[in-house]
């Protein structure tokens, strides 16, 4: 299946692009996708997608068509489904 | 905000007549913003002009923390700060540029920024905080306390030609720490911004704000505006409540 991917904020600027589309397979879930990302990413952008364990980044907001959905291997996604990753920026 | 309301002066009838004039606000709306406080972390460019559009709308008292001085990098968004001000604490500059437009308003002016040892004195004097700081300790000090005397919180940030804001209403959406439970590791503190970024989320935050006291409208509970200027689109993210969220996630429903 495939999802399309949208960045913001630092993330979009450390990734070189506003949103990109990838292949999972079926019944892949969002953590599947955020580590897919992380090894897709691995020069430079890593540390916005997972941790030093190899988990997904507890700051990463993961928005799923439009809905914020948790991190975690119960969350799945659907093909054609949109993925925006947002990271949290803040004033000044 | 159920104590009596201290009537409007004729004075004040004149100054605010155009929005009086907004259905659902009217003279009581102006009313309860006459007798609400506010608190604001950081008068910056985002903060600034928060304070600004409070103190224009008639807000009887703004409380209001930002440390350190003036320095030429605050100029380009930071509109309470003046160039004769370069070098001056930040804080007194913004308290006078406040009063010139409106010296009925009571000013608690604080010359630090927010942290965990003065988080709750500061919110304790306010019926409504928002908070536009740059740091993410201030940020997550000013929730916690937000969350914990059950203030609704108004959250702005921005990033290049991008803006965020939310509204928190303590125990029935999620708080800041439900999504960002921790200093981003990858956040810098330095970033590019225009002020018209920072100025168009900080009139955004101020309407959030009038909304909450005035008791009118629908306040950004549960949802997240999302805006980038750079091609003019915006998008509402449905929020959820994090159960087990640190700060919140043992709230029960207000």
């Amino acid at each position: 299946m495939q999802v399309t991917i949208q960045y913001s904020g630092q993330l979009k600027l450390a990734v070189g692009c506003a949103s990109e589309q990838l292949e999972l397979p079926e019944g892949a879930t969002v953590d599947e996708l955020v580590r897919a990302l992380a090894q897709r990413h691995d020069n430079g952008a890593r540390r916005f997608f997972v941790d030093e364990a190899g988990n997904t980044q507890p700051t990463l907001m993961l928005v799923v068509n439009n809905r914020q959905v948790p991190a975690g291997p119960r969350q799945t996604l659907a093909d054609g489904d949109e993925v925006m990753l947002l990271q949290p920026i803040s004033g000044g | 905000m159920n104590r009596p309301l201290a009537p409007l002066t004729d004075e004040e009838r004149a100054i605010y007549e155009w929005q009086i004039w907004v259905r659902d606000f009217g003279e009581e709306g102006q009313q309860r913003l006459k007798n609400a406080s506010v608190m604001i972390s950081r008068c910056g460019g985002l903060g600034g002009v928060v304070a600004y559009e409070l103190a224009a709308a008639g807000v009887g008292k703004l409380v209001l923390a930002h440390g350190g001085c003036a320095r030429p990098s605050d100029l380009n968004r930071q509109l309470l700060v003046t160039y004769e001000s370069l070098g001056r604490p930040r804080i007194e500059t913004m308290t006078r540029r406040l009063l010139d437009l409106n010296p009925r308003l009571e000013i608690v002016a604080v010359g630090e920024n927010v942290n965990e040892d003065n988080a709750a004195r500061l919110v304790e004097q306010a019926d409504v905080v928002v908070d536009c700081a740059p740091m993410f300790e201030e940020r997550l000090a000013m929730n916690r306390q937000a969350v914990l005397q059950r203030k609704p919180l108004v959250e702005c940030a921005m990033f290049d030609l991008e803006a965020t804001i939310t509204t928190v209403q303590p125990g029935n959406t999620p708080c800041l720490a439900c999504w960002c439970p921790s200093v981003p590791p990858t956040w810098k503190r330095q970033f590019p911004v225009f002020g018209a970024v920072s100025g168009t989320v900080g009139c955004l935050g101020a309407m959030e704000a009038i909304k909450l006291i005035a008791g009118f409208g629908q306040p950004l509970f549960n949802r997240m505006l999302r805006l980038d200027l750079r091609d003019m689109t915006t998008q509402t993210v449905s929020l959820v409540r994090n159960p087990n969220c640190a700060v919140c996630g043992s709230l029960p429903r207000a």
